[in-house]
Parts: structure tokens; sequence; C-alpha cells
């Protein structure tokens, strides 16, 4: 009937519609606390911190390809599992520890909404209180997927990064020879940097939320292996944005001595692109990415929650229908907003800070996952390989250890 | 201590058992439960004796209650009989509390959050699922506390409870599927409303479900769930089984899920249809998007116009048709030409032995196969038409377009942008 040519585009068309989740889901990750993390990590390190960049992007393509996985097997969202396999105490907690992780990363990107505005001279008195209420009324009204490509379009300017990290002539061979070369310092301003590196890579928010997005794409296990593609070049590509970002911090701002404490700096380091526009485009990729998030975060965190729980969920309700979803979402944006208008406050201390307790409380809803990811009751056939359980464990111990370093070493020091 | 007749499955969980004479035998892990009798019995229960897991019968199980609500497991020791199990055991804890199932009466999927056992007739039933706050307060340890608090602000919460002859469970992993094998309970539910429950399921649940269906009532629901929904469950089914229900369907929705499917599965299915079928299903299919004939139904009913009333009232009688066929009763000369349309209510009106020609409407209102949809919107407006027929550029009849494919489309559509 149809040519041979026409299948190919067939199974071409086929493969660009089913990827999108894992794209969308790493690119939303780089948001306020991800650029300001990064960033600062370049700033203050140097190239130093390249090599843990380069680990944790293979540990976030395993995690997320586990994801993908239990989405396409099981048809189920990461709550819902958590829930069925281990019931109600330990969902609660699973639960707690999410909303607390999530509603830190919300916060930070709020402080990224303030002091984005703050670049165009814009007070964040007014900044944050009218984007709380816009985000809100966005939310509540349900028109949300048709801004959410708007905000994406936004964090394009990111890639402006990439073009600044060549420019800014770093010298390569050592940026090579630190992504492989491994050191660490016992220092609790470079453990705190690293796990906040760590944090706003492998957020905990974006397990479930990409998990729920390719539920809703109800792919079968037969169209799994263009998903896989999907999420690992989410991962990579992700993360050779967050590379660029660190080299460009480094080749700039590094090598002139100065550490980031406030968004102006960070924007320095796009000179090289943007010259006396550097500001403009910081601010405006800052903006968008703050924005995208503050959106995503408060809604996912509903969802994921009332899954959990069971309750009525979904912004196509009535208010009175779903009670819960509407006031945890309204609850996160509000707060969070709120607490951004404290006087006084270190905006970028903030966003980092927050990146840092998304890192502390990652391995939390990591070890869930892989519970469930090996369990031959839930996946079947469909269960982690040996690698992929080496991958993702040792990623929790390493984190797990790093975080117990940096307790206990003020108590040496 | 008194005895207690009825409890919350999650008062006993992972909880001590006793002997007759005070001694702990070990923890309450699970239980099993015997789903071949009406209301579902406890079979066994799965204790767990330091790290070793062991099958009891139930049948010295006895649960006493002091005054603060505290529970106890009782087991006669000296009448302990061990059970075996199998894969194919259905455990509470596992496979029925935190998973989902469907409240019959309510036409919902929900999470189960606590079980209600009962003593009826000396044997431990299944009574009632509690799928409230309450029972996530109860889970959590913080019943009590939680309603002290609430009292406070002069709230209630109150159980929320399912008792079992209204629900109906769902499969919960890869191996167990005989909990869902018999799907008797949804029988009672229309097409639309098994079709919502479908749309909220998880994959697995979902299949099940479907498969459990009656062809008739499958291939309605397979009409009534969300295009991506369709998709996944033509997925799963045999090529013999798909093409069987797209055949029962009306042949416009069958055609609509062709065109939304892979072409060589589409081609697959096509052939192996009955030629009639397949070849309206194929015409339907060359339509454009947007125009009458992508939406129109192939399936009408039409006599030539010297047949007599008592002719038709009686073909209606011998072959029961769907309602949606009867709006309109099309009357067409012998090159298949639409002369005109009758009503059933004028069939009734009219006497036997008259002809179709006396009675029907003459030159009545019809599309064209290539009209726009706005086009049959307002034709239906005007003159206030429920169906309209179409006929093509020899005013032979083709096809009928109801308001109901209209509506459908205009949801479809909003679905889509939205």
């Amino acid at each position: 009937m149809r040519g041979a040519m026409e299948k190919r585009f067939h199974s071409l068309f086929l493969m660009f519609s089913i990827i999108g989740p894992g794209l969308i889901t790493v690119n939303a990750g780089n948001d306020a606390g991800g650029i300001a993390t990064y960033a600062s990590v370049g700033a203050s390190y140097g190239y130093r911190m390249l090599w843990g960049l380069l680990l944790i992007t293979f540990s976030l393509a395993v995690i997320q390809e586990m994801n993908a996985r239990m989405a396409v097997v099981t048809g189920k969202g990461l709550s819902d599992l958590i829930r069925e396999k281990f019931g109600v105490k330990m969902t609660f907690f699973a639960m707690s520890v999410l909303f607390i992780a999530n509603f830190g990363v919300v916060l930070g990107d709020f402080a990224g909404i303030a002091a984005s505005m703050e670049l165009f001279g814009i007070s964040k008195y007014i900044s944050v209180p009218v984007v709380a209420v816009t985000i809100w009324l966005v939310l509540t009204k349900g028109s949300y997927s048709k801004v959410e490509k708007i905000f994406l379009l936004f964090t394009f300017v990111f890639f402006g990064y990439i073009i600044s990290a060549f420019m800014a002539k770093p010298s390569w061979p050592e940026v090579f020879k630190s992504m492989a070369t491994p050191s660490l310092e016992l220092s609790t301003g470079f453990l705190l940097t690293f796990i906040g590196m760590i944090g706003t890579t492998i957020t905990p928010y974006m397990q479930f939320y990409l998990q729920s997005s390719i539920v809703d794409k109800k792919l079968s296990i037969k169209d799994y292996k263009y998903e896989k593609v999907d999420v690992y070049l989410g991962a990579f590509w992700g993360n050779a944005v967050s590379f660029f970002i660190i080299v460009c911090t480094a080749a700039t701002l590094y090598k002139a001595g100065i550490a980031i404490t406030s968004a102006q700096q960070a924007a320095v380091s796009l000179k090289p692109i943007a010259g006396q526009y550097a500001f403009l485009l910081f601010g405006l990729g800052l903006f968008g990415a703050s924005v995208l998030a503050a959106a995503i975060i408060p809604l996912s965190t509903s969802y994921a929650i009332c899954e959990a729980f069971g309750w009525e969920r979904g912004v196509d309700h009535e208010y009175k229908e779903a009670p819960a979803f509407f006031g945890i979402y309204t609850i996160i944006i509000f707060l969070g907003s709120a607490l951004i208008l404290i006087p006084g406050i270190s905006l970028m201390k903030i966003i980092l800070a927050t990146q840092q307790l998304a890192g502390i409380l990652s391995p939390v809803i990591l070890i869930f996952m892989i519970k469930l990811v090996n369990d031959k009751r839930i996946l079947g056939e469909y269960v982690n390989t040996r690698t992929q359980n080496i991958v993702s464990w040792t990623t929790v111990i390493f984190i797990v250890t790093l975080s117990i370093i940096l307790f206990i070493s003020p108590l040496f020091g | 201590m008194q005895k207690s007749k009825s409890f919350f499955f999650s008062k006993i969980l992972y909880k001590n058992i006793y002997n007759v004479s005070g001694a702990i035998i070990g923890k309450l892990n699970d239980l099993i439960l015997d789903f071949d009798s009406e209301k579902p019995v406890i079979k066994a229960i799965e204790v767990k004796i330091g790290r070793e897991l062991s099958y009891i019968s139930s049948n010295s199980l006895e649960i006493g209650k002091d005054k603060r609500e505290k529970y106890r497991v009782v087991l006669d020791s000296n009448n302990i009989k061990v059970e075996s199990t199998d894969e194919n055991d259905i455990f509470l804890a596992r496979d029925l509390l935190d998973k989902q199932i469907v409240d019959i009466n309510g036409k919902k999927a929900e999470r189960v959050n606590d079980v209600r056992l009962g003593k009826i007739s000396g044997r431990w039933n299944l009574i009632a699922v509690d799928i409230g706050f309450r029972g996530l307060l109860r889970r959590l340890g913080v019943e009590y506390p939680a309603i002290r608090i609430s009292e406070l602000f002069k709230l209630e919460f109150r159980n929320t409870l399912i008792v079992w002859d209204n629900v109906q469970p769902l499969t919960t992993s890869v191996e167990n599927l005989k909990l869902s094998t018999s799907m008797g309970k949804l029988k009672t539910l229309h097409a639309a409303d098994i079709a919502d429950i479908i749309e909220d399921l998880d994959k697995k649940s979902r299949e099940a479900l479907f498969q459990s269906l009656d062809d008739e009532t499958a291939a309605e629901v397979l009409e009534e769930v969300e295009t991506e929904v369709q998709k996944s469950l033509l997925e799963t089914l045999s090529d013999e089984k798909a093409s069987d229900l797209l055949e029962i369907m009306p042949s416009d929705e069958a055609a609509d899920i062709l065109e939304e499917i892979d072409d060589t599965r589409a081609e697959r299915l096509l052939t192996q249809m009955e030629a009639e079928s397949s070849e309206e299903i194929r015409e339907l299919m060359e339509y454009e998007e947007k125009t009458v004939g992508s939406l129109m139904s192939k399936d009408f009913i039409s006599f030539l116009p010297d047949k007599h009333v008592n002719d038709v009232v009686d073909y209606f009688r011998e072959n029961k048709s769907k309602d949606e066929l009867a709006y309109y009763i099309y009357v067409v000369n012998n090159k298949g030409q639409l002369l005109g349309t009758l009503a059933p209510l004028d069939l009734v009106a009219s006497e036997a032995g008259m002809k179709l020609y006396d009675i029907m409407t003459p030159v009545p209102k019809s599309l064209e196969d290539e009209d726009n949809i706005d086009k049959a919107m307002e034709v239906m407006q005007k003159y206030h038409l429920v169906a309209v027929p179409v006929v093509n550029e020899d005013r032979e009849l083709i096809g009928v377009i109801s308001l109901n494919d209209l509506v459908h489309e205009y949801v479809r559509l909003r679905r889509v942008a939205a």
C-alpha cells in the first residue's frame, strides 16, 4: 500500500513524538538552582569538580532510565509504586522528604525570579508577588501546558554558555585533565558545593516528574527503545549545558578570583559572548528557567502526594472535589514566595543552600526507586541488571558518604 | 479483654501473635485469602517467626480487644495446622492493601487504605475496604490523636467503607492475575462508565479489565475511551480479537481508530474482517479530516418506497437494532438514491397497509460527503435534526451523520487543543 520510504519516515516521526519527557525534564532541571550552582562550582573551584559532573551524568542517565522503564512496564507513577510496595507509613516518609526537597527548590526558584528581576532594576517586593499570583492563576485555570513552551524557550538562552565557554578560551587540556582526575577537598565549602551540584542534577522531583510524563504518554514496551534514547539524550544534553556553564565561569570568574555572591557576578561570565548585554541575556534566561520550575515543581509535588494517598487530583477538577491537590501547590507557591520577601536575606545563598538540601535528601528517593526497580513482582523480566544496580547503589553510597563527612568534618576541624 | 467480632486489618498487621498461655509465637506478616467463596475468607496466616515465614491455618484465630482499642492476636497453639501456599494465593497486604480497586457504586477507581474483617458463622471474612482519610490516619498510627485534634475544630472524620459486594479488585502484579479474572461486578455498569474507570487505571489493570469484558461491551468501551487509551488497548489485543471488536463498532468509529494506529497493523486488521465491513471502513478512511464523510456512519436503515408500514414494523421486531440507527428510516429508490425520510413515530401513527411513499417526508435535508462538518452543524441547528442523511454526488444515500458524532468530534478537538 505505502512505500518503504514512508514507513521509515513513520518510525522517525514516532521517535520524535516519543522523545520529549526526558529532554524537557532535564532542561527544566537547569533552573535557577542549577544555573547558580554550576556557576558557583566553576567560579569557586575552577575545573576541579568536572570529574564529578562527568560521573553523575552517568548516574543520572541510569537513574532516569530506571524511571522510564518503570513507567513503560507498569504504567504507574513513582508515588503509586512506592505506596503499593511500601505501605502508608513509608509512603508518608517518602512524601515528606519529597515535599521538603521540592519546597526548597521552589524557594530557590523564587529567589531566582527575584534575583533576575533585580538585574533589570525591579524590586523583589514587586516581582515575586506578581509572578507568584500569575503562576497560581495559570496553574489553577489549567492553561499551564500552553505556557510551558514559552518558558522553555527562555531557557535556550543558556545555550549561550556553550559559545561563551569557547570564546572565553579556557585551557582545554586542563579541562580534560580535570575530568579524568578525581580530587576531593575535605572542607565544608567544597563538600557543600559538591553536594549542591549533585542535588541540582539528580533532583528528587525530576524522578517523579519524568516517570509521570512518560506514563501519560501511554507508551507500550515496543516503543521503549525510543524512550530510552530520549532519557539518555536528555541526561547527556542537559549535563553538557551544565558542563559549559562550569567551564565558562571557571575561565572567566575563577580566573579573576570572583566567587559568586550575586546574580550580577554570575552574569559576568556571559560577557565573552554578549558583552554589555550579558546582564540582559543572563537575566532573561534565569527568569525563564525559574518561572518554569516554580510552576512545574509545585504542580508535580501536588500530583505525586495526591497520587500516593489516592486523593483526587488534576487541574480539571473543581476546588471542592480536590482540595488537597489545590491546597498543596497553593501552599508551596505562596509560602515559598513569602519567605523570599523577608528583608535582607541573601538570594544567592538561598538558591545554593536549597540545592544542597535537595542533594542531601536525594538518596532517600533513590533507595525507594532501586528497591522498586529490582522487584520481580512489579517489573518481571525488566528488573535492573547488575551494572545498573552497581551504578545506582554507588551513587547512593557516594552521596550518603559525602553528607556524613560534611556533618562530621566540623567536629574534627 | 473481650473477643472482637470485626476489626480493621491494620490493627493486627505486623503485631505479635500470642498462644493461649500468653507466649509470643511470632509476628502476623500477612493473611492469605480464599477468593472462591462469595465473600473472601481468611484461609491462613503468614507468620514471621524470627526470620522465617510459616503459614498457619486460621481456624483457631481469635482477636481480642481491650478498653483502649488495643488488639491482641491469639492462636490456639494446640491446634496449629501448617498450610502450604502457592503463587496463585492472594495475600491481603501484598495484593489488596494500598492497591487500586473499582468502587462499583461510585463508578471510580479508589485506593485501599485499610480492610475491615469480620467473623461470620465462625469464619473470618473480608467485609469491606476503607478508602477514607481516617483509614490513612489509622495506618499512620495517629487515628485517635488526630480525631481529638479535629474535634477541637468541630470536624469529624468518618470511615469511608465500601462493602465487598461493591468492590471489584484489580490485578496487581505480573504473575497474579487471579484477582481480576472474574470482573463480574463490572457487568452492571454502563460502557461509558467502564471507559471512564479504564482511563484512570494503570496499564496492567486496564488490560486485565478490558480482556475480561465480553466482545459487545469491549467494543462499546473501546469506542468511548480517549484515543491514546484506544491505541494502547489495541496493541495488547491479538489481530483476531482486535478485528472482531472493530467489526462490532460503528464503521465510522472503527475508521477513526484505524487511522490512528500503525498502517501495517491497520491493513492486517482490515484484511481479517469480512469484506463488507472492511470496505465500508476503507471508504470512510479515504475522507479528509473535518469532512462530513469522515464522521458519518455507514450503518443506516433504508427501504424501497413501495414497502408497507407493517413490513417495516416487522423488520424492527425481528432485527433489534441500536437506538442510534433508528432516529430516522430512509426511503431510497432501486438505484439507492435518497427519496425521503421517516421518523419511527410516523410508523406507529400510520395504518399497517400504507406504503412508505405515502407517509415519508419527501426531499429531506441532506448533506454531501465532501461537505465541511460546520455545514452539518448548521443544518442540524437550523432544522432541529438529530441526524442528517449523507449522499454522494449522484444523490445515492451513503451514510448518516448524527448529532452524537458531532458532539464526539467537538469533545475530541477540545481535548487535543487543551
